[in-house]
């Protein structure tokens, strides 16, 4: 079947496309709505209206449409919008302007998608609730003295409150898996490597990772399907072919083999764990078979992350002196000015990121710490290899804990601590979805799916087989 | 499920979550002087007020991350998962930006040049 037609029979059949006009016209309204939930940074009206016009043009001109035609998108703030301003939720570029497109935005712009404007995230995507935003938190849908789980909430918020259709992400700890359960949405963490980062503003780049959102499996599906493949200006890119995965998500799963990673359901949140357990019987229940397995290195994939991660930062984040782009007029020689605007532009938690990364990169402290850690790395990549010899995926609650409330957890290293759950799948270039479990106490949660390399097929198809048994979509 | 405790009460639960997963080295592992020094390097200046405040939750973190350093593993460190060299293109010449788009977020230029403060005395 041709993507085309696949798209207007499944995952669009009660999209109404004749005028893309008036769905920007009311997704404004929407915006407008939940103002409250400062999900959005920008949002690009004109651009939107100017692109649902050609649009509109081409439907009367009768000429053919890409797959993403007539859905609204809302992208995370650190992905490159020529001509749209890309904050990084920083003051260090509250006003910088993109002069080219990041390769997912060319993508999608090619197959007809409406960018309608830029998401909010924690500084730089340094954080995991969108509380270190220069621009305020975004609230959880589902509670709005909550957090929204980061560092790519506003994309997830977007989604929730019904504004936009899909939305792009990215994921260096579990900063799509993470909101995504959050806000009781599909996020999907794509292998290292499967989608072009060129435009991404880099955080940590040996994890870093473009991804979808959508409230269904089928959009996420679509949306992965769009963005994927090799692309020459990313050096990482695969050149593997790019399955169709809106197809491949409608196979069946009987006999998909399910490992439960014990250490995943130690010490968190008991209303987090029972969810989880009863979203595993229902993978049961359609036919996958679900056996308990160990991961003895995962205890270390947090401490090990953080280290690693802060240490990229520390080099990708030098490039920020506020002359060439970005930061603010100072005056004075030059590395006062650099000192002055670096101490001025950047929030706590990326000066406090940084300077743990030059610490751990440092002489007398690297090979005790970030070589360290990059052992730890390779431990926990063959682990997961091991496990991939007898099972398709492997399960763990996306958080281990509900949605917290905004300015609840005081300590840096309490925010670190709920990414425990999603980290170990950066480390080893895994793909990995967050998909609706249900909800405690009426908070979401998530349950996280991980895949071995290249197989977000697998992923999806589960996804797809236990959206369709639960009905999550009519959730909220 | 045996931490369930740690849920019920209303202080500190996130705290008690932290100490539970891993062993905590309390040691100061960072004096005032390293962390200046560290500063430095970074292009940050600090005030007293946050060098208190990150002294504090800096030694937390380097604490926590004593687990690994007190790791012995023999295998090879691993820095990509990917082996970027295959994926190389080939070194042909490609549209790039043009002058004006190259300079268009700068604050200030001069000719084709970028303009910055005095880089030596």
């Amino acid at each position: 079947m041709e993507l085309n037609s696949i798209v207007e029979q499944v995952v669009k059949p009660e999209e109404d496309i004749s005028d893309p006009v008036e769905k920007v016209y009311r997704t404004i309204e929407k915006i407008e709505e939940n103002r409250e939930l400062n999900a959005f940074v920008t949002v690009d009206a004109e651009g939107a209206l100017r692109k649902a016009e050609e649009i509109r043009r081409k439907i009367t001109s009768g000429k053919r449409l890409g797959v993403l035609a007539g859905l609204i998108v809302a992208v995370k703030d650190n992905i490159s919008t020529r001509g749209l301003r890309t904050t990084c939720s920083s003051k260090m570029l509250e006003n910088y302007v993109p002069v080219y497109d990041a390769t997912v935005i060319e993508k999608i712009r090619t197959q007809d998608a409406i960018v309608i404007g830029k998401t909010n995230m924690d500084e730089f995507a340094m954080g995991s609730s969108t509380e270190t935003s220069f621009f305020g938190p975004t609230r959880n849908f589902f509670d709005h003295s909550r957090v929204a789980g980061g560092s790519s909430g506003g994309s997830a918020v977007a989604v929730a409150c019904g504004a936009v259709d899909i939305a792009l992400g990215s994921d260096t700890g579990g900063s799509i898996r993470n909101p995504a359960a959050f806000n009781s949405i599909v996020g999907l963490k794509p292998t290292y490597g499967r989608v072009s980062r060129y435009g991404l503003i880099a955080y940590a780049s040996s994890l870093d990772q473009i991804g979808p959102m959508a409230k269904n499996t089928l959009l996420t599906a679509l949306l992965l399907q769009v963005i994927a493949g090799r692309d020459l200006r990313d050096s990482t890119t695969f050149n593997k072919p790019v399955p169709n995965y809106v197809e491949e998500a409608l196979g069946k799963v009987e006999g998909i083999r399910v490992g439960v990673i014990k250490e995943g359901f130690e010490n968190i949140d008991e209303r987090v764990s029972r969810k989880v357990y009863s979203a595993l019987d229902t993978l049961q229940k359609i036919g996958c078979i679900v056996e308990e397995v160990s991961m003895p290195f995962m205890k270390y994939a947090l401490p090990a992350y953080y280290i690693i991660a802060m240490a990229e930062c520390s080099s990708n984040l030098a490039r920020f002196d506020g002359i060439r782009y970005g930061g603010k007029p100072v005056k004075g020689k030059w590395e006062e000015q650099l000192i002055k605007i670096r101490t001025e532009c950047f929030g706590e938690e990326v000066k406090r990121r940084i300077f743990l990364g030059t610490f751990v990169l440092s002489a007398g402290y690297k090979e005790d710490f970030y070589i360290k850690a990059c052992r730890v790395r390779r431990k926990i990549y063959e682990e997961f290899k091991v496990l991939f010899k007898n099972y398709n995926v492997l399960a763990t609650p996306t958080m281990p804990v509900l949605p917290w409330k905004i300015g609840e957890l005081l300590s840096p290293l309490e925010v670190y601590m709920m990414d425990i759950e999603t980290v170990a799948v950066n480390l080893a270039g895994l793909p990995a979805i967050s998909i609706p479990a249900g909800f405690s106490d009426s908070l979401p949660v998530g349950l996280q799916l991980i895949g071995d390399h290249f197989d977000e097929t697998t992923l999806l198809k589960i996804s797809y087989a236990y959206e369709k048994e639960t009905g999550f979509t009519k959730w909220f | 499920m045996e931490k369930t405790e740690d849920w019920s009460g209303e202080t500190n639960k996130y705290s008690s979550y932290v100490r539970v997963g891993v062993q905590m080295d309390e040691k100061k592992v960072i004096s005032k002087e390293e962390m200046l020094h560290y500063a430095k390097l970074c292009r940050i200046s600090l005030s007293e007020q946050e060098i208190e405040r990150l002294l504090k939750d800096i030694n937390e973190i380097l604490g926590y991350f004593e687990t690994i350093r007190q790791l012995q593993l023999n295998v090879e460190p691993m820095t990509y998962v990917t082996n970027v060299n295959e994926t190389l293109r080939e070194d042909e010449p490609i549209e790039a930006l043009s002058e004006e788009e190259v300079f268009r977020n700068a604050w200030e230029k001069e000719d084709r040049w970028f303009v910055s403060g005095q880089v030596w005395s």
